[in-house]
């Protein structure tokens, strides 16, 4: 399947600077300056906000041979963080996210449309505690500049899982089943590597 | 406080009196469990907060109404035959009491206030009440502490005060009804 619709590369083509992305080009999501975040809602009273303080990915854009393209993350789920006393221990054990048994949880885009300017549609799959499921996420360029790392450009990503989909059924009475995710990304646009 | 002479405690006094003590020792008996519950148990614990503060914050407003009325209508006269000192003793361990069951919930107010995880305060669980400063993780280490240790020297001192209630009525001294009947 194809992972990007035709407009979505040349989007993505313009982003990157058409010139230069003739064959597989990867692109690395700089951590330093993204985050990945959860919410739960309590009750409806109230929300939490957690998030994963490591994670790594990258953007392959190949013109020649679009199937090949795609945005692949992984994130250490071990790194789980919440502001709560001791929550980091309770998010790391079995019914939350089994870290010991499944230290990764990998995101992996199968198709990506266009969806209004500089809006992008994200289909792909989430793997989380050893389980796989498709999902949907929305991700808007906010902002492109040019810094030390060279060209970037800023996301926001975001969608939302039901936890109880991937196993994660504990505490329902306290913790919603919905957790919505908001992901800040920044891709280095100066090629990392080039695989062909 | 200006010392106004009333016939006797008010009704509204000996009820507030009585309502005070028993939330107080009521709040105090929650917190325990409270804070050592488990995050396994988030749902209770966090009954239990909300509880705990809601208790706290009637205790706060239930307070201020005693110290107005203790202010525009005063007290009723120190029955006779306790010596100066035993008198000063007595006020100044009220004043004590006092400025603690005050002290207390607005310390327990910046405890929830400035705690990382930010749990909303809800009076009766329904009434968000704002709070006025946000998560400051050193702020709240120190404020739990304080409020933790006031929050035991009022319970103590209530304690001592009850002690020397008891111990008077045992001697056939009317204090103790006073406070009761009227
Ligand atoms: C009569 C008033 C109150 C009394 C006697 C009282 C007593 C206590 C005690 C003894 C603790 C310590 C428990 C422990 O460390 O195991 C505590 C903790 C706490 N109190 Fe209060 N409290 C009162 C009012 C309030 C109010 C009005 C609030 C907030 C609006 C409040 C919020 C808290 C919070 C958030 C903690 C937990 C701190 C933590 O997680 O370690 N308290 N209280
Ligand atoms: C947390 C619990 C309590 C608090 C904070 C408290 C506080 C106070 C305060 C501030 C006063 C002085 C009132 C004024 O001068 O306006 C007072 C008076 C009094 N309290 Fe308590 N009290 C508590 C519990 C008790 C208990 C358990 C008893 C009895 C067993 C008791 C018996 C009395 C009596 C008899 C008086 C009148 C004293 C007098 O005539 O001078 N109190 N209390």
């Amino acid at each position: 399947m194809p992972n990007f619709g035709r407009g979505v590369l040349v989007a993505l083509l313009l982003l990157i600077g058409a010139g230069r992305a003739c064959a597989q080009e990867v692109f690395a999501i700089d951590q330093r300056f993204g985050e990945i975040d959860f919410r739960v809602s309590h009750l409806g009273l109230f929300d939490t906000t957690g998030h994963f303080a490591r994670f790594h990915g990258d953007l392959t854009i190949d013109a020649t041979a679009p199937e090949k393209s795609g945005i692949a993350v992984e994130i250490d789920a071990g790194s789980v963080e919440m502001p709560w006393a001791n929550e980091v221990d309770l998010l790391r054990s079995p019914p939350y996210f089994d870290v010991v048994a499944h230290p990764a949880a990998r995101f992996a885009s199968t198709r990506i449309a266009a969806d209004g300017p500089n809006r992008f549609l994200v289909a792909g799959s989430l793997d989380l505690r050893g389980v796989t499921q498709p999902m949907m996420l929305h991700a808007v360029l906010t902002g492109r500049h040019h810094d030390a790392q060279g060209d970037v450009a800023d996301f926001i990503v975001t969608g939302a899982i039901r936890r109880s989909a991937f196993g994660m059924t504990t505490d329902q009475s306290f913790i919603s089943d919905r957790v919505e995710l908001i992901i800040h990304a920044r891709v280095i646009l100066t090629a990392a590597a080039h695989a062909q | 406080m200006p010392n106004r002479v009333a016939a006797v405690w008010s009704r509204a006094q000996r009820r507030l009196h009585w309502w005070v003590a028993a939330l107080i020792l009521l709040g105090f008996a929650i917190a325990w469990p409270m804070v050592a519950l488990p995050l396994t148990e988030l749902l209770l614990k966090f009954l239990l907060y909300q509880a705990h503060k809601t208790i706290g914050l009637l205790v706060l407003a239930l307070m201020l109404w005693r110290l107005l009325l203790r202010a525009r209508r005063g007290r009723p006269p120190p029955l006779p035959g306790l010596p100066g000192w035993q008198l000063r003793a007595a006020a100044a361990g009220h004043a004590a009491l006092y400025g603690l069951a005050l002290a207390v919930p607005v310390l327990g107010y910046f405890v929830a206030a400035t705690a990382p995880a930010q749990v909303p305060t809800l009076f009766l669980l329904v009434v968000n009440v704002p709070h006025i400063v946000g998560p400051d993780p050193a702020a709240f280490a120190a404020l739990r502490l304080v409020h933790r240790a006031a929050a035991i020297l009022l319970v103590v001192l209530a304690a001592g005060h009850a002690a020397m209630a008891l111990r008077h009525h045992l001697h056939g001294r009317g204090e103790l009804r006073a406070m009761w009947r009227g």
